[in-house]
């Protein structure tokens, strides 16, 4: 497919035409059930009362998302960095591998939100915590995809550079990272939402700003629409972050891009 | 002529989980002149690809010696050049880049290559592909190109195994006459392993036949039709009876010449 067919505007509004008109009849049924059967706020707030509600308290907002998305992006970076990493260990090296991925797999059974309370107490309560929650919550996708990606080169491929007598590092800068972008990819995309739910549970454990912190501040004032409010601007933060990694790809990929189109 | 290529003596032995060996190739005695064209057939599991394998030092042989102008080979070397039944071009890299990868990975300077590498280009057909991304290709063009990477470094022989059988049969036919062609042009000694006694017959200076497990020479033979070969061959009578008599010592049954076409 070429590149051209815009990606902002109008066409995009075209190709996601359904979802959006599904989208759009999902909430209306919502807010007509929530005015029929007078639902409480407190219990289930109306759609309608959410945007109200967020747009009375529309000045108290950007800080919070501000805050929330500086983790995520960083604890998203900190996880690509250390996840490549790690993963260009593993293949280069056999020994590494049999010493890392147990520790990997340990560490990824470990639950996030367990982790919480000692990153906290360890790194304190401000940025650095959620930021380190983040990235650990998301490493291991990345891990994994590009380790993958990077040792499925194909073998008739490997046999070329062997009788070529081409030296390793190159083979891995020509052949085996070019070929693990797509599968890194793949691994960012599932990475994303899950620096997201890093990034609020530290705010949940122990913080003064976030969306996070928001939503637990609400809910026990029981403001139940801005808690929604939140909720749903988190939900957006994370739909926008996880379509910059697939404009990343397509950018970067195009080989890759053009074939799952 | 010399020997270019040389099996001797050459038996391989596989090891099974089970503790019993098998014994895939035996007793291979088989020389390639230098600019020979010689085609290797037989039934499926006789060896053929096992001894491609070898001859590429993938494998190394349990008993005899593969030897290069009188050499022994025991290490993968630029010298052998090979063609697989799949292209394994890399998507990233567009047409040109992808002939020239060998270079790059022998650690030689590109630039000076690249005239080369548009004249193969062109000589195959694809004059103004040069830029075009592999999936922009078909299977054809796409085979063409892997033929190109392969004869850029000059190899003194070439390994072609099955290279046209992922193709359709127009195409095929195509592709086995032009490589003919530039087999004429750059007279490399070629061994081309396939499964149709046509592409076999057609193609080669001497059709060696494997039998079936363990691979032994079960025949080899002559082909004294005369060069440039076409198509049109196939309706005479010398090529029905070296057609015959290969898939005589194949099924083991006598059939007429158009039997299994």
């Amino acid at each position: 497919m070429p590149m051209n067919s815009g990606w902002f505007g109008t066409s995009i509004l075209k190709r996601n035409a359904s979802a959006i008109a599904v989208f759009i009849l999902l909430f209306a049924a919502w807010d007509a059930i929530c005015r029929l059967v007078k639902v409480p706020d407190w219990l289930l707030p109306a759609p309608s009362r959410i945007c109200e509600e967020v747009w009375k308290q529309r000045s108290l907002i950007p800080p919070h998302l501000f805050a929330t998305a500086y983790e995520v992006v960083l604890g998203f970076i900190l996880a690509l960095v250390l996840g490549v990493l790690i993963a260009i260990i593993i293949v280069l090296s056999p020994t590494a591998r049999k010493i890392v991925y147990p520790i990997l797999i340990f560490l990824q059974s470990v639950p996030k939100v367990a982790l919480a309370p000692i990153l906290l107490l360890w790194v304190g309560y401000g940025l650095e915590s959620k930021v380190l929650l983040a990235g650990i919550t998301a490493f291991f996708p990345i891990i994994i995809n590009s380790s993958t990606g990077m040792q499925s080169v194909p073998e008739e491929m490997l046999e070329l550079t062997r009788s070529l007598h081409s030296p390793s590092l190159k083979v891995f800068w020509k052949v085996r990272l070019p070929n693990a972008m797509p599968y890194l990819f793949g691994g960012m995309k599932v990475a994303v939402p899950l620096s997201l739910i890093g990034a609020v549970v530290g705010e949940f454990v122990g913080s003064d700003q976030g969306l996070g912190y928001m939503i637990l501040t609400y809910s026990s004032t029981m403001n139940t629409s801005l808690v929604f409010g939140a909720m749903f601007i988190l939900a957006i933060l994370g739909m926008v972050l996880f379509y910059l990694v697939v404009v990343a790809e397509r950018v970067l990929c195009p080989w890759y891009s053009a074939k799952i189109e | 002529m010399t020997v270019c290529l040389e099996f001797s003596n050459l038996s391989m032995e596989y090891q099974l989980q089970s503790g019993k060996t098998l014994r895939a190739v035996s007793d291979i005695d088989i020389q390639i002149k230098k600019g020979e064209f010689v085609t290797l057939l037989g039934p499926s599991g006789c060896g053929k690809s096992t001894l491609l394998k070898i001859a590429s030092v993938v494998q190394r042989p349990t008993r005899g010696e593969l030897r290069l102008n009188g050499r022994p080979l025991i290490e993968p070397t630029p010298e052998i050049g090979m063609v697989f039944q799949k292209p394994i071009l890399l998507p990233w890299r567009n047409v040109i880049d992808n002939v020239l990868l060998p270079i790059e990975m022998m650690g030689k300077q590109v630039s000076k290559s690249r005239r080369t590498a548009e004249e193969l280009l062109a000589l195959v057909g694809l004059k103004g592909f040069e830029r075009s991304m592999p999936n922009e290709l078909s299977g054809g063009m796409q085979q063409r190109v892997s033929i190109c990477r392969a004869l850029i470094y000059e190899p003194a022989v070439l390994l072609m195994d099955e290279p046209f059988a992922a193709l359709d049969a127009m195409t095929r036919e195509e592709l086995g006459m032009e490589l003919l062609r530039i087999w004429s042009e750059h007279m490399k000694s070629v061994l081309f392993v396939t499964h149709s006694i046509q592409e076999g017959v057609l193609l080669a200076d001497r059709v060696i036949v494997l039998s079936a497990r363990p691979g032994r020479v079960a025949a080899d033979i002559t082909i004294d039709l005369p060069r440039p070969r076409t198509f049109e061959m196939v309706s005479t009578p010398e090529y029905g009876r070296y057609a015959a008599q290969i898939r005589q010592l194949i099924t083991g049954r006598k059939e007429g010449p158009h039997a299994y076409e």
